[in-house]
């Protein structure tokens, strides 16, 4: 007997109940009901900008943005005098990172995921750190934290304690400050789940380097 | 919502892909209520989707990831007390043949195995194709295939079924 044919046949026997199916076709009728209604609603020119309040948006911009020139140039003019930043980031290397981005834009375009990026197209290695290290340090915005030694499987028992999280960011703190990479025992595997969506994996390994292992793995659905 | 295009409405949609969702979602929590509550936050996350779907292809590998992902959070949530026996499940919540030989042993499978069996299997779906749903390498979904063959064939009688 062929182990395919007589495991499709019994799993067309596994169907959820008629009045669950029918609820579930109901409520996908009256969402799209509601979906309809909702696109003819915001065609109403009540619901569309005018032109003078965009144009007036516009010039308030402008002008915020122009009184607020000065106080920026200043705070540029402050971070220029403090020390460049000086993190052993390892094989995170600008490349690498371009090249994972065209790596997930790629899948954006044809694949299966929807990745959604946490820095921008163009960062810097010590940009995308800096927002990582954002990232990290804000425990509100965190959802998980994984430490693994394995970098494929993130069981929920190696889900990191919220003090945990802290001694590993200060760890990478110390690692900034004094340009001492963080040295531990053996290769560790990260995964950071933020509750906006985005989830970062990254490793740190021959004892002291940190690196982004595969920044096309960051998706979203 | 809002704007949306639908290359399938959420009632196509579910009418296609309903099935396959719950029976993922059945493979992997064992339960009825909890598949048909998986069920339900597919397609809820279906409607309010954003993004653009390519093709039914898109969509179809879309639901099955969502399937996975929120059978995931329901397996790591606290509430989650009132998990029934696999016995339990088949007889109360699946109209099955008698010989449900394959779908019981499959059944008692680690979780992990059970997954690949079914988008391997039922969905028909290439090792590279589950290697991006289930976000593992390619060589970890073929290990674990080989793996769960080989208990399915220590599992049921010897030389009955060809894999």
């Amino acid at each position: 007997m062929n182990f395919k044919d007589e495991y499709q046949k019994v799993n067309q026997h596994i169907v959820p109940d008629e009045t669950f199916q029918k609820q579930m076709l109901s409520k996908m009728r009256q969402m799209e009901t509601v979906d309809k209604e909702m696109v003819t609603e915001t065609n109403k020119w009540y619901q569309q900008p005018s032109f003078v309040a965009i144009c007036f948006l516009i010039l308030v911009m402008m002008v915020g943005g122009i009184m607020l020139w000065g106080g920026i140039e200043d705070a540029n003019q402050q971070t220029a005098k403090t020390d460049p930043f000086d993190v052993n980031v390892g094989n995170m290397t600008t490349e690498s990172v371009l090249k994972n981005s065209e790596d997930a834009t790629t899948k954006e375009k044809g694949g299966i995921f929807s990745p959604k990026m946490w820095y921008k197209e163009d960062a810097t290695a010590e940009e995308i750190y800096q927002s990582f290290y954002q990232r990290l340090s804000d425990m509100d915005g965190l959802d998980t934290v994984y430490e693994s030694k394995d970098n494929d499987t993130f069981e929920e028992s190696e889900r990191m304690l919220e003090e945990d999280v802290l001694k590993l960011r200060n760890r990478l703190v110390s690692g900034r400050n004094s340009n001492k990479p963080y040295v531990g025992s053996s290769k560790v595997y990260y995964m950071v789940k933020c509750k906006d969506g985005v989830i970062i994996k990254f490793e740190i390994y021959d004892n002291q380097l940190l690196k982004f292992s595969d920044v096309s793995t960051i998706y979203e659905y | 919502m809002g704007n949306q295009i639908w290359i399938l409405t959420p009632e196509e949609a579910y009418k296609k892909y309903g099935d396959m969702v719950y029976r993922l979602a059945f493979s992997r929590v064992q339960n009825k209520m909890d598949a048909e509550d998986i069920t339900q936050e597919v397609f809820m996350k279906y409607i309010r989707y954003k993004g653009q779907f390519a093709n039914e292809e898109h969509i179809k590998a879309w639901l099955l990831k969502v399937a996975l992902n929120s059978s995931k959070s329901l397996f790591s949530s606290a509430w989650r007390r009132h998990y029934a026996s696999l016995e339990e499940a088949l007889s109360s919540g699946v109209q099955m043949e008698e010989k449900s030989e394959v779908y019981y042993t499959v059944m008692q499978l680690p979780e992990k195995y059970r997954v690949v069996i079914q988008l391997y299997y039922y969905q028909e779906l290439s090792v590279a194709e589950i290697s991006k749903i289930i976000g593992k390498k390619e060589t970890t979904i073929r290990s674990q295939l080989k793996r769960a063959r080989a208990k399915l064939q220590e599992m049921l009688k010897e030389g009955r079924y060809e894999f």
